[in-house]
């Protein structure tokens, strides 16, 4: 299913998939994100979403189909310039355990690409992003897991891409930095910045995206805002959580 | 960011975190550092003669129940081998440091396990010398320290020839005539003769013991030729030469090999696939870590050379330039090994087996441990001891030290020549490796 497409479109996914060996990860995915507006990836466990995510960040290059950054066609795993435009935020906690939060900031701005002076600068933002100030030049090892999810947060922003790819990163934190999350996530928003957010957290997608695009089994079962989505079903009062389970069944998901 | 700038952020990263670490570091350091201390005098011992100072000896616990003049001859000259440390030890007086133990006594010891080796001089010894009879000396012995029993029966035949002044030969000669039943009268001419002749060769070796080697050697049958390249430290052996380099080449492999698996440690904990969706040429992060390796490495190998210089004088100053070329061979070698490992290896556990398993193979055959080279080894072993690292870089190293060679020697450059060349294969299978299976599964 595709969206109707915008006029302002950062991104297009056009008859996107993916195949581990045998196994269809991804199928004929199509999906725009505009520029500017917080897009979010929903399905359940096994539905496609981070392996959207690693073609679109340059992580897995056996894609086929295509994909537009700004009307130019893409191949972000061959395009090292391309990969400074794109920022991801990794499901898993991509840091560096033995160094401060400083240090890590530095290394990862100055990894992509920028001056020691424009380093320092994303680093004191990326702290002051994360909450952890006060906290710099301690060891990552030292930190909670929440102040660890900022920080991870922090990082895949700190040369300020203008695309944003967030895999489910509030996973395993507490309510308090899990909102410092949203807090930080709805400001990079409404500065101009393009998010594209997976999880499979009904509340987050609401809080925070602009439009959804529901996945299953590596297939797209429907996109757009919430009214719509649940006009799609005909159920125009239908919460999110109904309009998912609807869309994607209720049983279990163990992949 | 390009591939260079790029890499060398990388590897300033991880020399940070490696420095960072002073236990870590430490031990990458002095543990080698250690091991080419005790390898370098645990050789030098093994290999010096009777002449050349520090020496491995084997205990043997003595009785003289004979108590002769030619008996005491024989004890003492027992206390003056250099391949023994004979018990009860005598202190300056003349009086036992130790209990001395009887006959008896002493083959309890050996039944108990107290003791391992313990020479009886019989009654009637110095009868026997003086009557071409089967001498009453009965080694008793625990048949499980084998090794040493060479050793003793070797310095026994020594102190027994010295002390008779060769008489022993003779008496051999005799009895040996006597059991093929030769007459007596035949048996004694025979006997005058070696005798005479015996006692020619004693006096032309003057005040030096008696010694079977000296027949030889002294009588010029063999003429000994010893040369010593000029710029060769003079206290340096060859085993040590080779210890100081075989331990150096096999601690950078383990070293170098544990700092690659840290490529294993980003794939685990996430910050390979933020790196790869870094604006950076995917190769930067193999060639920082390389870089870093590198760095380590240079570092590790001149601690151990250094030590070398200050222990054992290999002689690191010589020709600092051939040095720097087998060092700097060596070092890229075990780096695209240590690369191909982390590549190959799936898990840090893979990693550390593998890696174990074909270093210990690879300095066991290729000389880190002992001089296998000098062997005649069987074809299939000869071909795996040239496939290794170590017998390269080992074996220039020696012929650096030892042997006084340079650059111009075809030896090191053919052997610098195949490091490289395995530098290049390894480090282009590892590259391949890392671009399917971190590039693609991410």
């Amino acid at each position: 299913m595709t969206a109707a497409p915008p006029a302002t479109a950062l991104l297009e996914v056009h008859n996107l998939s993916l195949f581990y060996g045998e196994r269809c990860a991804v199928q004929d995915l199509s999906f725009q994100v505009r520029r500017g507006e917080c897009f979010g990836l929903l399905g359940p466990n096994g539905a496609g979403k981070s392996s959207t995510l690693g073609c679109l960040a340059g992580l897995l290059n056996t894609w086929q189909g295509e994909l537009q950054f700004g009307g130019d066609a893409i191949r972000p795993a061959d395009d090292v310039s391309l990969r400074g435009k794109i920022g991801l935020v990794p499901q898993d906690l991509a840091l560096y355990e033995d160094m401060t939060a400083v240090e890590n900031l530095i290394f990862f701005a100055r990894m992509a690409g920028l001056s020691k002076a424009a380093a320092k600068e994303g680093a004191d933002r990326g702290l002051e992003l994360a909450g952890l100030t006060d906290r710099a030049k301690d060891r990552v090892d030292s930190f909670s897991g929440g102040m660890k999810r900022r920080l991870n947060l922090a990082v895949g922003d700190v040369h300020e891409p203008p695309l944003l790819l967030l895999d489910e990163p509030t996973v395993g934190v507490d309510p308090q930095s899990r909102n410092h999350i949203f807090e930080t996530l709805e400001s990079l928003s409404k500065s101009g910045r393009t998010l594209i957010y997976t999880t499979h957290y009904m509340e987050e997608v609401e809080r925070l995206c602009d439009r959804i695009l529901i996945m299953n089994e590596g297939v797209a079962l429907g996109c757009g805002t919430h009214a719509e989505l649940a006009t799609s079903i005909d159920q125009p009062n239908a919460t999110l959580e109904e309009v998912f389970l609807n869309m994607t069944g209720r049983s279990l998901r163990d992949s | 960011m390009k591939l260079g700038p790029a890499a060398l952020l990388f590897a300033r990263k991880d020399l940070s975190l490696f420095f960072r670490d002073r236990t870590a570091m430490l031990l990458s350091f002095l543990m080698p550092a250690t091991l080419v201390t005790i390898f370098g005098y645990l050789m030098g011992m093994m290999s010096s003669d009777s002449d050349g100072g520090p020496m491995a000896r084997a205990t043997l616990w003595v009785t003289d129940v004979d108590q002769t003049e030619d008996s005491r001859s024989f004890y003492a000259n027992l206390r003056t081998s250099s391949l023994l440390s004979v018990r009860p030890r005598l202190n300056d007086d003349g009086t036992y440091l130790d209990t001395a133990y009887t006959a008896e006594q002493l083959r309890e010891k050996v039944i108990d396990g107290k003791v391992d080796h313990a020479l009886i001089i019989g009654k009637g010894f110095a009868q026997a010398l003086a009557s071409a009879e089967p001498l009453p000396l009965t080694m008793v012995r625990d048949p499980g320290a084998q090794m040493e029993g060479q050793l003793l029966n070797i310095a026994v035949m020594q102190s027994l020839s010295a002390s008779t002044e060769g008489r022993v030969f003779t008496n051999l000669l005799v009895q040996n005539l006597r059991d093929a039943g030769m007459p007596d009268i035949a048996v004694d001419q025979i006997r005058a003769v070696t005798e005479q002749q015996r006692e020619l060769l004693q006096q032309s070796s003057g005040d030096q013991p008696f010694n079977m080697m000296n027949l030889f050697s002294g009588r010029g049958m063999v003429k000994m030729e010893d040369h010593v390249p000029p710029e060769r430290a003079n206290n340096v052996s060859a085993i040590q030469a080779q210890a100081v380099g075989g331990i150096a080449v096999m601690m950078l492999l383990f070293g170098l090999t544990a700092a690659s698996a840290s490529l294993l440690r980003e794939r685990e904990g996430g910050t390979m696939r933020r790196l790869l969706s870094l604006p950076i040429p995917p190769g930067s992060i193999l060639l920082g870590k390389a870089l870093a390796m590198g760095v380590i490495g240079l570092i590790q190998l001149t601690v151990l050379f250094v030590v070398g210089e200050f222990l054992f004088e290999i002689g690191i100053w010589r020709d600092p330039l051939t040095l720097g070329a087998i060092i700097l061979c060596t070092i890229a070698a075990a780096v695209a090994f240590g690369l191909l490992i982390a590549a190959w290896a799936r898990t840090p556990k893979q990693a550390d087996g593998m890696s174990t398993l074909v270093i210990l193979v690879m300095s066991c055959l290729g000389g880190s441990w002992f001089p296998l080279q000098t062997l005649d080894l069987p074809m299939p072993m000869n071909v795996a001891m040239h496939l290794t690292i170590n017998h390269w870089s080992v074996s220039s190293f020696q012929n650096l030290f030892w042997r006084t060679k340079s650059l111009a020697d075809t030896e090191i450059l053919l052997a610098l020549g195949v490091l490289l060349l395995f530098t290049v294969l390894a480090s282009w299978q590892a590259l391949r490796l890392f671009r399917t299976r971190y590039l693609e599964r991410a």
